[in-house]
Formats: C-alpha cells, structure tokens, sequence
C-alpha cells in the first residue's frame, strides 16, 4: 500500500486518496479553435511511461485537495509531492 | 494407543496435562504443547494422507509452516477446516481430524493405481490427449478429473467465527523470534524504538530451541526467555506468537495474520478467531531463519522421510523420535546435530555425506560419540511404500562421475 | 510433426517418454522475415498460427522479450465469454467462441476448453433490466443468452448468499450457458507448437530496442540479438505497447495498468459455473484442479510493476464474500499481478497505423484472453491483407479522433476509474 506525502496533511495511506491521472496533460485553452487533433491528445492519448510520471490524486479522504505526485511506475517509488498549483 | 515413540523426558510440552483427539476416526492422546503431527508421530502414525496426483502415501516432511504433505481436514467447533497442514496446528482436547484425497480410507486408498500406471500419466499428459470425440471432453473427460479435484471440502455455511482487523505502525517489525530477531528487537526496544516482534510458532526462540548453545553463560533457550520476559515488560514493545507475517507489499507496509483461537476447542466470545494486522513499519528486519532444502533421491517422498531439521525439532520440542532407526543423509554439518541428538537419547543413528573429507568440530564430537559416519556416501533410493524401511546408499567415485 | 494422442501417450510411455520431440524449436533469428510478430503471448502466438494456415505466410518470426507465455496469457483467469451488448465486440467475441470450441482438434493440443457457463449477478430491478437489453442484444447477434431468476440462480449457485437483509441481495442473473473457461498455459504452447511445426521462428530472449522506419515505411527491428529485417511488424504485446509505441515516437490512447488475481488452496468441487458479481468487480470460478479462481479490479494507478498492492486485494476479496460467504475459511494460495493495457473506451485496438507496414494489437483492457483466438486470426488478416477485417474494423486506432468509441461498460474515458 503506498504511503504520500500530502503537502498540506504529511504522510497518509494510498486508501485515503484516490487517483487522477496524468498530470501533464494540458486542456486546450478556452475561447480559441480547438483542433480534432488538440482534443483527442488531451482527453485519450497518454503517455503512460515506464518511469518517472507526475500524476495527479486527490485526497479525498482528508483534506480534499488535488496533488500531484511524482512517482515510479515500475518500482512504485515516490519522488515527490507538490500542491497542484506547483509545478513539478 | 501408548506412544511408543514419546521420550521418558525431554521436550518443552506439557507433560502433566494429557490430551486426547481423533484421527481418521480413531482415538490417540497426546500433550499440551503437541501439534497433531507432533502427537500422531509420537503414536508412531505417519500415513497422514494421499499425494494430489498419484495418490501415493504422504507423511511428514517438515515441522512447520513448509509442510507440503501432511494437509488434513479439520474439525472443530462444528466447522470444518479445510487443508489445515498437520505440522502447524496445535493440539487441543477433543480435536478431530482426517486425511483427504484418499478413497476408502488412507490405508487403503483406490486412487493409488494411478502411482501404478503412473508411466501412462506423465506431466502434462492430459494436454496430449483426451480430445476425442470432441464433445467428450467437456461432457466426459472433464467432469471425471474435476472429480479427482481438490484436498480438503469446504462447508458451503455462512462462517459464524469472528476476524478482526487492525492497523498498527512502528519504527521496527521484526520477523521471527530466534537469536538474531530477539537480539535485534532487544537492542532497538532498549534505544527507545517502537517494536513489533512477530513469531510464527507459538513458541518464541526459535533455533535457540533446537540447537545446542551457549549465550554468555544461559543456554539458548534460557536466554530466550529472558529475553522475551523483559521484552514483554516494555511498554514500546509488542511482542506476538502465533502471529506469520505474510505479506510485503509497497512502501513497508505488512500484514500480518495473528492466529489468536485456532488453537483453543472453540473461540472465547468476543474473541476473534484470527486477526488481521496492518503494519506499516519505518524499518524491517526479516530474521525468519532459513528452511532445509531437500536432497534429491528415489521416493524421497515415502513417508519417514523427511527433513533433518525436522527430526531434531519433533525431538528438542516434543520430545518425540521419528524414528528408532535414522538414517541422516547430508552435505553439510547440520545433519550432523541431529544425529548427535538421536545418539544422546539411546538411538544409534547413520550418518552418510557426500563430503569426502569434511572437518569441523561438530563432526569431531560426532565421532567422538561413536556414530557410524560413511563419507562419500549417498542414498540412491529410499525404500518402502507407506513407510520408509531401508534405502539404497552408494560410494560416489573419485572422478565424482558415477556411484 | 509428431500427432499428440492417446495411443502416441502409450507408445512413448513404454520409451519412457524419452522419444517425445521437442514442441518448438530454438532458432537463431533469420536476417530477414516477410513478418515480424513481437511479443510472444498468446495473441502473437496465434497472430503467426493463423498466418501461417489461413494466409501461407511462413517466412514469420515471433520476437519475445522474455519467454512465450510469461506475460498475460499465463496470468489471467481463463474466462471464455461473448456477453456483450455492442455488435462490434459481440460479433467478433463469437466468433472467437467458433474457434475455441474447435481449437483442442485444431492445434492437436488439449486446451481444455470448457463450456460451463458464466453468471453475472444482479442485485437490483434496474440492473435486471439493463441485463435484459444486453441479453436481447446478445441473441439478435446469435450467442447464447439466458435471464434467471432469484430462483433459477439459486438452484445453480446456492452456496451464493440467499439469505434476508443482505447488502446485494440477488434478484437474479444474465446467463452465457455457452460461455466457460480453458486450460491458458496450453494456448499458448499449442499455439507455439503448430506456428513452429509450419516454419515460424520463435526466438525467446530477444528483446526490441528499436525501429528502422524510413520515409514512413518500417524496415525491420533492432534487438538484443541484432538487426532483422521484415516486411511488416504487428505489436502484440499488450501491457508494454506504450513502452515499444514510445520507440516508435507514437502517444496511443492507452494507459497501463496492474491487475491482480489470486487462486485458493485447492478443495473438493463445489462451484460448476463462471460467476460474477453485480455491485463490484470479482469473479469467481474452480480449476480443474480445485482451486478457487478469483480477480476482480485495477489496483487503479498507472503501473508496470507485475505484483499487486493490497487495498485492491482486500477490496475484490470482500466483494467475493459478500458474494460466496464460504469463502471467507479459504486460505489463499497465490496472488499475482498482471499489467494491461487500458484503452480509452474499454475495446482494443486492432488495426494498420500511419507507418506503413506498422501492425498494432493492443487495448485489450481486462478481456484478452478470451480474445486470444479472434484477435489472432483477425491481425493475421489485416496483416495479410494489409486492411482490416470486417470483424475487427470498429477496432480501430483513429475511432477515438472520430467518435466512434465502442464505449460497451459505459465508462467513458477512464476505465480503469471504475
């Protein structure tokens, strides 16, 4: 079971949060055209490496706030937390 | 039934408070402080059970948690347990259980003419045959293996017992209790750390319990129980028996299953059958020992063979012998202290080991006791069908290439 | 090829089983194939078979990273299915179905397949009513579909919890009779075996480190034993396709995900049928050997790690005694994980890519084992053919930029939320 780091609680187990996905997925920018090609690589296509990957969570079993995480998704190692608004 | 093969004295079992339990129907008494196997082997019983496949006779192998053979089905309180390994569970009064995967009985089971034809069923043979006609397999073939299927039978009832779970955590989980746990969960406790020691068995010492030796001027087992007694004083400190840590799982966290009522007739109420830790520790020692590895010979399944480490345990622990006659087949000095231990209780046993020219102080005392030792020797063959009776032994040759 | 049978079992038993051929061979690599197949699970493994015996196409070799069958094919929980609502999905499963109930005489190797049905559980009015449509849907594409009552369930399953004032109460069940389980460890080698015995290279240890695409067109691969040459490649290698498409410069709409499963000790036969349950993720069956068969959720992040975590474990493990309270006395003898690959609408991917000569199979979510044989003889055909086949046409890369999801969980884009 992982154990995060909440940057605004300490260490919390991974049933307090639940998970969000790929934090460095951009949302194309409002009010502007968006192409079919700018949607499809924000809403389905990932990355998804074997590594190193920021990620988003959420914990929603404590302080409610959105994090992001950047972890190993081989070995399961946590690098580091950063509120939301940080950047990684 | 007497206990032919109970020592006078000896063991850590509680001699003054006989128990009395049911195998396969019939009546046999054991100790407190007895596991089945312990007490069925004390009753010179050793045909525990049938092997999955070819049905041949199953023993013991082991004394504990690696027990692959003697799996019985239990009864108690009313519930059946199914695969309950013999080795591991403790004998309590009015205990019932039997062997599985045998028909009619253990003795004399019909399934064993697959041992027979057993050169007709190689590994794998049902991937090369069975399919034709093609709707036979399903309808046919299948429905008489999945008869075969299975050890022990499950009770299709709700289950009544009471489980428990808990979360704990810790700077230091220690697992196992024998001289390097003990040693380890003392220093950290005495420096101030939160410590969770966890033993398997019921028994804490672990090897101190089985081996011969000295820690200052205690004997092992001596200084266990200090040990433990000042451990247990500790308010930083939580020590369990019965308790196997069986899993490891991300950023230290384990779990553990605390087996508190699988030894009593029937739990307390309010009192859980079993409970289920969550531990999330800073740090983790795994001091669990080591399990013997069998050597490799023909039919070292028969039942009477088994590991030597075994042998001295059923002996140091239960005070128990599993067998008059030993045979003690090594390539390292261990076997050499269970043979000293069978000597020392009246029992001349044989050692044969590979080495060809072994030294070391332990070999040293057991020639000293006038043990038969035959260097360069290995066993071929064990032989016997429900009990080991001799076996083939062989001189390797000097160019190691044939015996 | 040496014919597998009862009579070739006696023959060899009175050899002493010393005279059996070896199943497959051990081939140093060609320098150069017409096909490429990477990944040595069971989809690449059938993927050479069918192109072998439907298209003549023999110059193949199967390139595996490990060894054949190490991956998801000889992880998963041997359920064989069609039960879908969607044509695209229950069109193609059934077809698949066609092909396991002949595989055993097919590839002269028991697969043990073994129809016994799978039951999935409703615990509410509303479920037995979406369980209704998906019947209907299932039977207007010609599979199999029966709706249960309370009753009709509990004279199959009584050991399932009947009993008042419980949590899921059963109000009934949507039946596949045809549906059931096979042998997953003998796909993959009798598939092995007949690619092999028709000219496949199976080469093992063999890793891909790298492409050689010029001016959109792929050349041949780099691996571990060197440069090969081909014609076409198709991906097979489900759970790894994000790890191989990063080689290739490409971002699919694919996460990868950790699965896990676990098997009891094994006990006396007690449950005939596949089961599922309706409030949650787990699934039950018994091996022929008596262990009871259990998996159930993602462990819910991003992973590649083959092991599980526990929460999810525990999770699917309860649901399981809500389900069968029996099982709660069980000890559990293995559990294992599994890495998928989770697409974006629950449906693979099977389908040509912008590189010509570039074949991809992926996607496959939670279900790519049943599909081991439809997905095999359908990228053996896009191969071949080098255009889909009508089966696996909805299966294509481009649907996500299109529209055309295939969307039969109804979850959207995050599967693997569920």
């Amino acid at each position: 079971m992982l154990h995060i780091k909440c940057p605004h609680c300490g260490l919390r187990s991974q049933n307090e949060f639940s998970y969000g996905g790929d934090a460095t997925v951009k949302r194309p920018e409002l009010n502007k055209d968006v192409s079919d090609k700018d949607w499809d690589n924000f809403v389905y296509l990932r990355k998804s490496p074997r590594g190193k990957h920021l990620e988003l969570w959420q914990h929603i079993s404590g302080c409610r706030q959105w994090i992001k995480v950047e972890r190993d998704t081989l070995t399961h190692e946590i690098f580091k937390t950063l509120k939301a608004s940080e950047e990684a | 039934m007497s206990e032919h093969f109970r020592l006078d004295k000896g063991g850590l079992i509680n001699r003054s408070k006989k128990i009395s339990f049911k195998f396969n129907g019939k009546k046999y008494f054991g100790y407190e402080g007895d596991t089945l196997a312990s007490a069925l082997i004390a009753n010179g019983v050793h045909l525990v059970g049938r092997s999955f496949k070819y049905h041949r006779p199953r023993g013991f192998f082991g004394a504990g948690v690696d027990e692959p053979y003697a799996i019985v089905q239990m009864n108690r309180n009313n519930e059946v347990d199914p695969n309950v390994r013999a080795t591991e569970q403790e004998l309590f009064e009015g205990l019932e259980a039997k062997s599985v995967n045998c028909w009619p009985n253990v003795d004399f089971d019909i399934g064993a003419i697959n041992n027979f034809l057993g050169k007709f069923f190689p590994a794998g043979f049902y991937y090369k045959t069975f399919m034709w006609p093609k709707s036979f397999w399903y309808k046919i073939y299948e429905p008489i293996i999945r008869k075969a299927a299975g050890f022990g039978a499950a009770s299709i009832k709700h289950d009544k017992e009471r489980y428990e779970h808990k979360y704990e955590y810790c700077d230091l989980l220690i697992t196992g209790s024998g001289p390097s746990g003990l040693a380890s969960a003392y220093a950290a406790a005495q420096n101030g750390a939160k410590v969770i020691l966890a033993e398997d068995k019921s028994r804490f010492g672990g090897s101190l319990l089985t081996s011969e030796v000295t820690i200052g001027n205690q004997s092992g087992q001596e200084w266990a129980e200090k040990i433990i007694t000042e451990l247990k004083s500790m308010p930083n400190v939580v020590v369990k028996n019965r308790s196997q840590v069986f899993g490891y799982y991300d950023h230290n966290m384990l779990v553990m299953s605390e087996r508190i009522s699988d030894h009593l007739p029937k739990s307390e109420k309010y009192i859980p059958k079993q409970r289920l830790w969550y531990i999330r520790a800073k740090e983790v020692i795994i001091s669990s020992g080591s399990i013997e590895r069998p050597l490799v010979f023909g039919n070292n399944d028969i039942p009477g063979v088994m590991l030597s480490s075994a042998a001295k345990e059923y002996l140091k622990i239960y005070g128990v012998l599993v067998g008059k006659k030993p045979l003690v087949f090594t390539n390292n000095d261990s076997g050499y202290e269970t043979a000293i231990e069978f000597k020392k209780n009246g029992i001349d046993p044989i050692i044969l080991d590979t080495r060809k020219d072994p030294n070391s102080e332990i070999i040293k005392e057991a020639k000293d006791l006038n043990i038969n030792i035959k260097l360069s020797y290995v066993v071929v063959a064990a032989k016997g069908y429900k009990k080991v009776n001799s076996a083939d032994i062989a001189k390797i040759s000097e160019d190691k290439k044939k015996y | 090829m040496q014919k597998y049978s009862v009579f070739s079992l006696i023959k060899n038993a009175f050899k002493d089983h010393k005279d059996w051929e070896v199943a497959w061979k051990d081939p140093t690599p060609k320098t150069e194939y017409d096909v490429i197949i990477i990944g040595g699970g069971g989809h690449g493994l059938a993927t050479a078979y069918y192109l072998a015996k439907e298209h003549n196409i023999t110059k193949v070799a199967i390139i595996e990273k490990g060894w054949i069958g190490g991956g998801n094919v000889g992880r998963n929980t041997t359920i064989i299915r069609s039960n879908y609502m969607h044509d695209e999905n229950g069109l193609f499963s059934e077809f698949g179905m066609n092909l396991w109930r002949n595989m055993s005489q097919d590839l002269n190797f028991n697969v043990m397949f073994s129809p016994r049905g799978i039951i999935n559980l409703a615990h509410s009015d509303a479920q037995m009513n979406v369980y209704s449509r998906r019947g209907n849907s299932m039977r207007l594409n010609g599979i199999d579909a029966v709706l249960l009552n309370r009753d009709e369930v509990r004279e199959i399953i009584p050991m399932a919890d009947f009993s008042e004032n419980v949590r899921f109460p059963i109000f009934g069940g949507l039946m596949q009779p045809s549906a059931g389980t096979a042998r997953h460890d003998a796909v993959a080698w009798g598939y092995a075996r007949q690619a092999d015995s028709m000219g496949v290279d199976i080469i093992q240890n063999c890793e891909v480190t790298g492409f050689d695409v010029s001016n959109g067109k792929i050349l041949g691969i780099r691996t571990s034993k060197g440069e090969i040459k081909a014609k076409k490649i198709g991906l097979c290698v489900a759970g790894s396709t994000n790890i191989l498409a990063e080689k290739l410069n490409m971002t699919l709409p694919i996460e990868t995900h950790l699965l896990q499963a676990c098997v009891s000790e094994p006990i006396k036969p007690i449950l005939d049928n596949v089961v599922t349950f309706g409030a949650g993720h787990f699934y039950c069956s018994q091996s022929d050997k008596g262990e009871m068969v259990m998996g159930g959720d993602l462990d819910g992040y991003n992973s590649y790690a083959q092991r599980g975590n526990l929460p999810t474990l525990q999770h699917v493990l309860t649901e399981g005694i809500a389900m069968f309270p029996f099982l709660s006395k069980l000890k559990m003898l293995r559990t294992w994980g599994g890495i998928m690959d989770m697409s974006m609408d629950g449906s693979p991917i099977i389908d040509k890519t912008h590189i010509e000569g570039l074949y991809l199979n992926c996607g496959w979510c939670y279900g790519g084992f049943k599909a081991t044989p439809a997905s095999g003889w359908t990228f053996a055909h896009t191969i071949a053919q080098d255009r889909p086949h009508e089966l696996n046409a909805g299966y294509s890369l481009n649907r996500f930029n299109t529209g055309h999801l295939i969307d039969e969980k109804g979850l959207g884009t995050k599967t693997w939320i569920s």
